[in-house]
């Protein structure tokens, strides 16, 4: 019994720093309000941090993660809107720095391919099943059939 | 009808498989490198910045208009700290010799005394070098990293951007045929 709540405690223990704040984060750059904070926050998990291909500025230690996340913070504070604040951003970095890339004309093949991809197969599962005979499974044997049938299973052990 | 959707089924192996080649082929161009990130600079003004000069230099710091009128204008960031950019360096100063080539600097999150000392030891190729010590102005040419090297023309715009330091190699067949192409 004490064991399973010292294991607990540990567990407990283990969860709390992941449960709300990122390690990369530090304290020192948080905005003293709250809701500006959070709306900073969900703007950094949007935003990759553009020397390590696959993390956004929120998971990074980066010298020029914590640029941005500075930069973003201080335009939040002047009362920019998100989309002035990415805007800012994709102008010097490009849709690179977007984790999710923007759905335009460049980007319509990434976009859609799922959807060709299941239309070509749905397509070819289509053709192939029309052009396949109906099975009929209730339809009786032919006289030949039948005599096979019965040649197979040999004279009757009554 | 069923014949003509059927003759056209036996040629989509063939078709998959010439979009294949086409993607692979594209992958193996030994200039293509995976890694370049596409400047939306490029072809578009320079952004305007403006740098206060780096104590102890002796140089002018970074005015906007600096940025237009020469043919061309060649924006190198650099920084003291950065052992490329010491690579890369003799190839700067081989620019600097270019004609029509104005050279400025910028020097990204660096201590002015250790920017001072890199240039006194391996030669000054620049007219001007701006001071970024909070890099701000890195992140207003979109950089990732130093050093990085963008070429403009007359007009300020932005006509190439390269990555990482400029070897000899690079400079020769790369960089000094942009350069002229550039000038005119």
């Amino acid at each position: 019994m004490r064991l399973l709540l010292a294991l607990a405690v540990c567990f407990v223990a283990l969860q709390v720093p992941h449960s709300n704040q990122a390690w990369a984060i530090d304290d020192r750059e948080r905005l003293s309000d709250p809701a500006l904070e959070e709306r900073a926050r969900t703007l950094f998990k949007e935003v990759r941090c553009v020397v390590c291909q696959n993390q956004s500025i929120d998971d990074s230690e980066a010298q020029i993660a914590k640029d941005l996340r500075i930069i973003i913070r201080e335009q939040i504070q002047e009362g920019k809107n998100e989309e002035q604040i990415l805007g800012f951003l994709t102008a010097r970095y490009g849709d690179y720095v977007l984790l999710e890339p923007p759905f335009r004309a460049g980007t319509l093949l990434l976009w859609l391919s799922p959807l060709i991809v299941l239309l070509a197969g749905g397509a070819i599962a289509w053709t192939t099943l029309r052009g396949r005979p109906k099975a009929e499974a209730n339809a009786p044997l032919s006289a030949e059939e039948q005599a096979r049938l019965d040649k197979l299973m040999g004279p009757d052990p009554k | 009808m069923r014949k003509g959707t059927k003759g056209l089924l036996f040629l989509l192996p063939s078709l998959i498989f010439v979009a294949a080649a086409a993607g692979f082929l594209l992958g193996l161009d030994p200039e293509r490198d995976p890694g370049a990130i596409p400047s939306p600079l490029v072809d578009h003004a320079a952004p305007e910045i403006t740098l206060p000069p780096v104590a102890g230099l002796n140089l002018p710091g970074i005015e906007p208009e600096m940025l237009r009128g020469a043919p061309v204008t060649v924006v190198n960031l650099w920084a003291s700290w950065c052992a490329p950019c010491r690579i890369e360096h003799p190839q700067l100063m081989a620019l600097a010799e270019e004609p029509g080539v104005r050279m400025l600097g910028i020097d990204y999150r660096d201590r002015a005394d250790s920017a001072v000392r890199f240039l006194t030891e391996l030669g000054n190729p620049f007219e001007a070098v701006g001071f970024d010590v909070k890099g701000r102005a890195g992140i207003d040419w979109g950089i990732t990293g130093v050093p990085e090297t963008f070429f403009l023309d007359s007009e300020g715009r932005v006509r190439h951007r390269h990555t990482g330091p400029i070897d000899a190699d690079t400079l020769k067949n790369n960089i000094l045929p942009r350069v002229r192409e550039i000038a005119g």
